[in-house]
């Protein structure tokens, strides 16, 4: 029997479950003009702000085109407005012409070229109700599910987390991977310690060492900062509340990904393929940088756990908050959107897994999440440092 | 004092107290905070408790000997450093990790 | 997760900000990522609050995550900022409790919020505007707005130095940094790559105090800033005559670092920022700066929330094609000109960018997101 959502159908073959007009910039200077002209044009137009500058050196540089690339190109933008200032080092036309490939109607603006803020204002205007005007008569289309590509995030960790809310969205990706879907999950140094059993399922050695190797790069990325990630785990807090090993705590933090074959790790923002199961991705714990990483690499959807309530959305994909923790999800009800905390009581892993996997068709066929109704849409990309490059 | 509701002086419907994560776990996790004394009758298990278990917190529900993989999550999650008896409290105390400090086997 | 907002009491202030500002909002101050959008919300609730969104107070280490925090600290002292709400998510490593303890302790007018500690974004955006108008702000603009050049601290930042730059801009500004400092007032200069650049020539136009600092500074960054990057490469290829006329007459007194307020004494103090221009005017209001004279070739808007920025080029391209967001060209105005319209910001006139309203809260990072 397969399960089926309405979602839209895009040239390239890809389904959206929003049918938003993307407003991107390219430099951090034309950052707040983005915002503007989708703030001033509506709900269906979505900036994606970020401080990333337009001038890094090269090797930072291709992460940054690649992710913007990849924002641009996701299924749940049906239309892309670039704005860029005129003379970032960033190649343009090479993000312009990568998310065209899509098939997308893409436009580009830049401040110089319409004379400054108040012109590309007026134009970025004009432009993104075009936009919008292309995209708006389109309908969802019955799909299978096996369209869906799900990052999974875990943020505001507390010792619910991996008892409950983790282990049950586990059980959701292991739901949608056996339905033929992709599920995603990244935040590397959350590896480190149970780093042997992630390259213990992997589907090949070359997979598994790849794994290996990402956790290595990460912990050496600490030490540069002079800390000892490994050693520094678990915290004090985390002690206290029950944790007792890196390997207890970092399994805790594996189970939101569920139970299957590791297919393969891919870079910060690199795509995700259709129908590939079980997929890791390089990214830091860094919750907003981690998230905008999936759907850069193609994530129409986020489900992200927190004990302690983390609030944070995305412009680009519904985040699905899932909390195990009953007072969490007491207090913050208008910003979580499933409660795992029946785990605590006995109700089963399926169960919740079970509801979990419902709320990801129902958000898919466009029931917005708390986040969406609130309108809670963080976005930042990882930058790499130059301390990082050397 | 044991757990679980007497409807009758014949019925005794049990709540889940201890979670446990697979089918191949020597310890579980408190749901809730467990007295010295408490014996647990699961499904799953059955121990009488033998310190203090605060909630999320780990208790044995086997007899482990010194040398053992603690397991949990069906994956070892450190080593004892001492016998463990079922029931009592799992922590820094008696469970050393394998993977911290750097001092960690290279496996593949 | 916070429960108690900090109240302010009533003491007489520490004499930590002698200086009054040339404009007074109450600042919201979002620790963290996650609680921006909280905090823009509070800001556009208020007649005269603005926020300071940036994207970041987690997952950094060390140095990384104390500049952060230390940045963020600095800002709500800035003499432009009547008052602070720090709001909060719950969870974070930057902690707002810890910032508006800070605060408190400096005698500034602060409160403080978290989205966990309330319950909900909706409901910390309520409590969040309650908490401003709590706070009780006097109108501390100075002497109403009359400014002698010499009671300001400007912040300087060239996000280029492309020959327009070079040869017509900053000599304009040149002459300003020898009235203000002549006048008894205090220049903050940021741009690193200046320095590092030209690292055997810098010795004259240094104190003996101050030199030991730069140099350690360039130590330092030469390695670590990439020769490819365009500045750098600008900064390169100039005369060390050029890079540095910009001083004029003056020496550089004291460093200061990142993030830190500079010295309530007059002088020319060099702030240790990138030539990034969102994150260098940050580095330059933590530093204590009224205003800011960004020199741009390249014509980048953006202001900042916290002080007012006038835009300044040599580049008649830019100018002609956007003139109505640049303040100064420096190839048909003097600065007399320059100087005229900063006693006229100081008396509440816009900038360009005040006037479209777009802003950049950027901080500077020194190490990698973990």
């Amino acid at each position: 029997m397969s399960i089926n959502f309405g979602g839209y159908r895009r040239p390239d073959d890809t389904v959206g479950v929003r049918n938003h007009v993307g407003v991107i910039p390219v430099s951090v200077s034309v950052s707040s003009v983005a915002s503007k002209i989708a703030d001033d044009a509506g709900s269906f137009a979505k900036a994606t702000p970020h401080q990333i500058s337009g001038n890094q050196p090269k090797a930072a540089r291709q992460q940054t085109e690649r992710v913007l690339t990849g924002i641009g190109k996701n299924p749940n933008f049906g239309a892309v407005l670039i704005v860029s200032l005129g003379t970032e080092a960033v190649d343009v036309q090479k993000i312009g012409g990568g998310i065209a490939q899509t098939g997308k109607a893409v436009e580009i603006i830049s401040l110089i070229d319409e004379g400054g803020t108040k012109p590309t204002l007026v134009r970025g205007s004009k432009l993104v109700g075009e936009l919008n005007e292309e995209i708006a008569g389109l309908t969802r289309q019955q799909v299978d599910i096996q369209e869906l590509i799900v990052g999974v995030e875990c943020g505001g960790s507390d010792a619910t987390s991996g008892i409950a809310a983790n282990p049950a969205v586990g059980n959701a990706c292991d739901r949608l991977i056996e339905s033929g879907g992709t599920a995603c999950f990244s935040e590397t140094p959350e590896f480190i310690g149970a780093e042997h059993i992630l390259a213990k399922r992997s589907v090949s050695q070359s997979v598994a060492n790849r794994i290996l190797e990402k956790v290595d790069q990460r912990e050496r990325m600490g030490g540069l900062m002079g800390v000892d990630l490994r050693g520094a785990q678990p915290t004090p807090g985390n002690q206290e509340g029950g944790l007792t090993t890196i390997e207890e705590k970092s399994l805790g933090a594996i189970s939101k990904g569920g139970t299957k074959p590791i297919e393969d790790i891919v870079d910060y923002g690199e795509q995700l393929s259709k129908g590939g199961g079980l997929i890791l991705m390089d990214t830091p714990g860094y919750d907003v940088e981690s998230v905008v990483a999936k759907v850069a690499g193609g994530a129409q959807i986020i489900v992200f756990t927190t004990g302690r309530g983390s609030t944070t959305g995305n412009p680009v994909a519904p985040v699905i908050k899932v909390t195990g923790n009953p007072q969490t999800y007491e207090k913050m009800a208008n910003n979580m959107d499933i409660d795992a905390s029946g785990i605590l009581k006995g109700e089963s892993l399926s169960s919740v897994g079970e509801q979990i996997f419902n709320k990801i068709v129902q958000i898919s066929n466009g029931m917005p999440t708390e986040a969406e109704r609130r309108g809670l849409e963080e976005f930042a990309i990882n930058e790499i440092q130059q301390n990082e490059l050397r | 004092m044991s757990f679980g509701k007497r409807t009758s002086m014949s019925e005794y419907i049990q709540e889940q107290i201890i979670l446990i994560l697979s089918n191949h776990d020597n310890v579980g996790t408190a749901l809730r905070e467990c007295k010295t004394g408490d014996q647990i009758d699961q499904q799953d298990m059955s121990i009488r408790v033998k310190q203090k278990i605060r909630f999320a917190h780990k208790v044995a529900i086997k007899d482990i000997t010194a040398g053992d993989s603690i397991i949990k999550y069906g994956e070892e999650i450190g080593i004892a450093n001492q016998d463990i008896e079922s029931g009592e409290w799992v922590h820094v105390h008696n469970c050393d990790s394998n993977r911290g400090r750097g001092d960690l086997e290279a496996e593949t | 997760m916070s429960d108690d907002s900090v109240q302010h009491r009533s003491q007489t202030p520490q004499n930590i900000r002698t200086s009054e500002g040339i404009r007074g909002n109450i600042c919201v101050l979002p620790s963290v990522i996650c609680s921006h959008i909280v905090a823009d919300r509070i800001a556009a609730e208020l007649a005269n609050a603005v926020s300071v969104p940036h994207d970041h107070g987690c997952a950094q280490l060390g140095a990384d995550n104390d500049q952060t925090k230390n940045t963020l600290v600095s800002i709500g002292k800035n003499p432009n900022v009547q008052g602070v709400v720090v709001v909060g998510l719950g969870c974070e490593e930057v902690q707002s409790t810890e910032i508006a303890q800070e605060l408190e302790n400096s005698g500034i007018p602060v409160r403080e919020l978290s989205i966990q500690g309330v319950g909900g974004t909706a409901e910390c955006i309520t409590e969040g505007v309650n908490l401003a108008n709590e706070l009780k702000t006097e109108n501390k603009i100075a002497h109403n707005g009359k400014i002698d050049i010499g009671d300001l601290k400007v912040g300087i930042i060239s996000s280029d130095f492309t020959e327009s730059t070079l040869t017509k801009a900053e000599p304009l500004v040149m002459k300003l940094v020898n009235r203000v400092i002549g006048h008894g007032g205090t220049i903050l200069l940021g741009g690193r790559e200046r320095f590092v650049a030209h690292e055997n020539d810098f010795s004259d136009r240094c104190s003996s105090d101050a030199l030991p600092e730069i140099q350690k500074l360039v130590d330092r960054y030469k390695t670590e800033i990439p020769q490819e990057i365009r500045v750098f490469r600008e900064a390169t290829e100039s005369s060390s005559e050029e890079i540095f006329k910009i001083l004029g007459k003056n020496k550089i007194d004291q460093v200061i670092r990142y993030g830190h307020q500079a010295p309530d004494q007059p002088g020319l103090y060099f702030v240790d920022t990138s030539s990034r221009v969102e994150e260098a005017m940050t580095g330059l209001v933590s530093a204590g700066a009224h205003l800011i004279i960004h020199v741009t070739s390249d014509g980048i808007p953006t202001g900042h929330p916290v002080v007012p920025v006038l835009k300044v080029t040599g580049n008649r391209t830019i100018y002609e094609a956007m003139s109505e967001d640049i303040d100064v060209n420096a190839y048909n105005q003097t600065p007399a000109d320059l100087e005229k319209l900063i006693h006229g910001v100081c008396g509440g006139k816009l900038t360009r960018a005040e006037e479209h309203g777009l802003v950049s809260f950027a901080i500077e990072r020194v190490g990698p997101s973990m």
